[in-house]
């Protein structure tokens, strides 16, 4: 569509090239780095996780990617190329081709990103008339075709229904068959299930990973819950404190956890098999402030292994193996975090004291089992 | 649906049924009645002639009772008689009402069509230049009392431009053009405040709408600032409006008095003035219970469009 830059598609490019990217909110009292520095590629087809705690900077870092945030007070710096274009660039007027029809997202509450106002119909076809140039009634064929693709039942009489009709998981169907409506290429679900019961959750998941493979679409899955993403991504980067800490392909990720703080995050998925005999290992401390960040490695306050280098020098990100970076001066696994682990525990740090009981406490049910 | 339309009209009933009893008996209230004006002064020391027709008016009979006979008669459409002019109230009516409901349109009308737009942009642009620009301008308009407004009209396009009579108001079936003109000028300068309310008011909702998440879904999709405005953000950001437009609606029908004044237009509000100028109870209560039966009818249309505007409201959420 625009250009035709996307047509020829510069094939070997991947389609989504982040570098450098930066998004700072000016505040009274200082500046939120809300994302700080980021790189990232989304290759054609694939499905990246974009995993870390509440207030990372995911949702503003997906936004910033489809330039899709408000507000005056924002700034932003490096480069967005997607097929090609450096979205920065692109100016507002201009970005309206690209949205919906190249790029679309899925929000994190369907209960208030349908208009509750609008009937499902029209909020399915409006973008299909203008992106596409439908008629009404091809437009409407559509819609109820796509309403079928995402398993809602009696689609056409939800057509005529106003979003307070519909439960959270129809509504975020509706809203999974909005986003693909105009097949992107470039698919964005920002914590797409949060909202929702856990019954309902695998069912949306399973939605979106049907559509994405079989419209071969790239799609970048934000998510808080690692447990959520493990079998249904490609690659998954951790993020934290407005950069990516961790990035690497789902299974060498799960195999071989170099970042404290993804190993962290894995320690509080809930597991099935202890689920009920021991608490879930939760992370010691609150994420850091983003006006003013800790000196050195911003997880620092929170790690277990934190040693005198960590409060002054900022960890680079670095290679684990060709495809898994990582950005930790004692990363897991390796003596020297078995050592600085010992030197905690010793010193009665209360984040590695309590790794210690957690670990002991798996220990025993290991035991007993 | 058609509960909820059943309940808000039996509401209606009821409250049309307390309004009557208190017009009535506050106006009951009020020092004095019938028989004073009615009867000459040289007569009211005449106790007998006094007593007689007092009798015959039934003025003596309990307030209950009188206002059982009222409003047996009110219900038909006769709010009786004018006792200085004989003059049925509901001829009175049907004399004056053209003007005050044609002048309240009018009014309500230009204050719309410049009010929602304005409001519109201001949201849109909020903080921006043609925000405060919008803002400054309404607040002026909030600030010059209706009449210096109708005297600054009537000066400029009536005395110095001559486009538009100054005063008088023409039927519609004499001259629609007369009738047109006629009421340009005093509608205007009543919907120079009411434009500001109801700019304020959709600024305010459109505001807060605009920060909905719908809203940013639909500009993911690639719908343009205007598409959105229009199509998605204008109707929830209406319902105050529409509430503040019937209120209004009811206070101008109740008549504009100092503007029929100023423009020599005989409307509902010179009427009641009259009438309680000169004490003319049997008039007094008629004109009441009429304006205060057009405010409950404007309020029931106003729950009506409610559940028009917002589907939530049809399905019994709200
Ligand atoms: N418009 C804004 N102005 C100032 N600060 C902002 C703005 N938007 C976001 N932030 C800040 O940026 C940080 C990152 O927010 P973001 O919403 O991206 O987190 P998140 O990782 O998506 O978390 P969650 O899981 O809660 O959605 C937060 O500290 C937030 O307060
Ligand atoms: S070990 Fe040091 S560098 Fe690594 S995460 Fe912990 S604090 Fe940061
Ligand atoms: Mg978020």
């Amino acid at each position: 569509m625009p250009d035709s830059a996307t047509a020829q598609g510069l094939r070997n490019e991947p389609l989504l090239v982040v570098e450098g990217l930066k998004t700072h909110f000016k505040l009274p009292l200082g500046m939120v780095k809300a994302v700080d520095g980021v790189d990232l590629t989304v290759d054609r087809g694939r499905t990246i996780g974009i995993v870390g705690e509440s207030g990372s900077g995911k949702t503003v870092l997906a936004r910033t990617i489809m330039r899709l945030n408000l507000g005056a007070n924002v700034f932003t710096e490096g480069s967005v190329r997607y097929a090609g274009v450096d979205l920065l660039d692109v100016p507002n007027k201009k970005m309206r081709e690209y949205w919906g029809a190249e790029m679309s997202m899925v929000f994190q509450d369907p209960m208030t990103s349908l208009n509750p106002v609008v009937r499902i119909g029209r909020q399915i076809t409006e973008h299909l008339r203008h992106h596409l140039g439908l008629s009404k009634e091809e437009a409407k064929e559509t819609a109820l075709a796509l309403l079928k693709e995402v398993r809602i039942p009696e689609a056409e009489a939800r057509l005529s229904a106003y979003p307070h009709q519909l439960s959270g998981g129809m509504r975020q169907r509706v809203c999974i068959a909005i986003a693909i409506a105009c097949g992107p290429r470039l698919l964005f679900a920002d914590e797409p299930t949060t909202a929702l019961d856990v019954t309902v959750q695998h069912q949306i998941m399973n939605v979106l990973a049907r559509e994405q493979r079989e419209r071969d679409m790239g799609m970048v899955l934000v998510t808080h819950d690692l447990g959520v993403v493990a079998g249904r991504t490609d690659d998954i980067a951790v993020m934290y404190a407005g950069k990516i800490v961790e990035r690497a392909s789902t299974k060498a990720l799960f195999d071989d956890v170099k970042h404290p703080y993804t190993e962290a995050l894995l320690r509080s998925i809930p597991r099935t098999s202890h689920l009920s005999h021991t608490r879930l290992a939760a992370i010691v401390g609150r994420p850091p402030d983003l006006i003013n960040p800790p000196a050195g490695c911003s997880f620092s306050p929170r790690c277990a292994y934190a040693q005198d280098i960590c409060f002054s020098e900022e960890p680079v990100l670095q290679e684990a193996s060709p495809n898994h970076e990582f950005s930790c001066h004692f990363p897991v696994g390796s003596e020297p975090n078995r050592e600085a682990f010992e030197k905690n525990v010793a010193k009665a740090m209360p984040q590695a004291v309590s790794i210690r009981r957690h670990e002991e406490s798996l220990a025993q049910l290991g035991g007993e089992i | 649906m058609q509960k909820l339309i059943a309940a808000r009209l039996l509401r209606a009933v009821a409250t049309l049924f307390a309004v009557s009893v208190l017009t009535f008996f506050m106006v009951d209230l009020l020092p004095g009645d019938l028989g004073d004006i009615l009867i000459p002064a040289e007569q009211q020391n005449d106790r007998a002639i006094v007593e007689q027709l007092r009798e015959e008016l039934g003025l003596n009979d309990p307030a209950f009772v009188r206002y059982g006979n009222w409003l047996k008669d009110a219900v038909t459409g006769d709010l009786g008689e004018s006792a200085i002019t004989r003059q049925p109230v509901s001829t009175l009516l049907s004399q004056r009402l053209p003007i005050t409901l044609q002048l309240t349109l009018f009014a309500i009308g230009f204050a719309l069509i410049f009010a929602v737009p304005l409001g519109i942009i201001s949201a849109y642009r909020q903080g921006r230049f043609s925000d405060r620009a919008i803002s400054g301008g309404l607040q002026l308009g909030l600030s010059i009392p209706n009449f210096v407004v109708g005297v600054f009209l009537i000066w400029f396009f009536a005395e110095r431009l001559g486009w538009l009579p100054a005063t008088g108001w023409t039927r519609l079936t004499e001259s629609v053009s007369g009738n047109v003109k006629g009421v340009i000028l005093p509608a205007v300068s009543l919907a120079l405040v009411d434009m500001a309310v109801f700019s304020r008011l959709i600024r305010a909702d459109m505001i807060s709408t605009l920060q909905e998440n719908y809203v940013l879904s639909a500009k993911a999709k690639g719908m343009s600032d205007r598409f959105i405005l229009a199509r998605h953000a204008l109707r929830p950001s209406s319902l105050s409006l529409i509430t503040v437009v019937g209120l209004n609606i009811g206070s101008l029908l109740g008549g504009t008095v100092v503007i029929e004044q100023l423009f020599a237009m005989g409307g509902i509000g010179r009427a009641l003035i009259d009438a309680i100028t000169k004490r003319d109870y049997v008039v007094i209560q008629g004109l009441t219970v009429f304006i205060a039966t057009v405010y409950v009818f404007i309020n029931m249309t106003v729950d009506f469009i409610y559940i028009a505007v917002d589907p939530r409201i049809r399905s019994g959420r709200t």
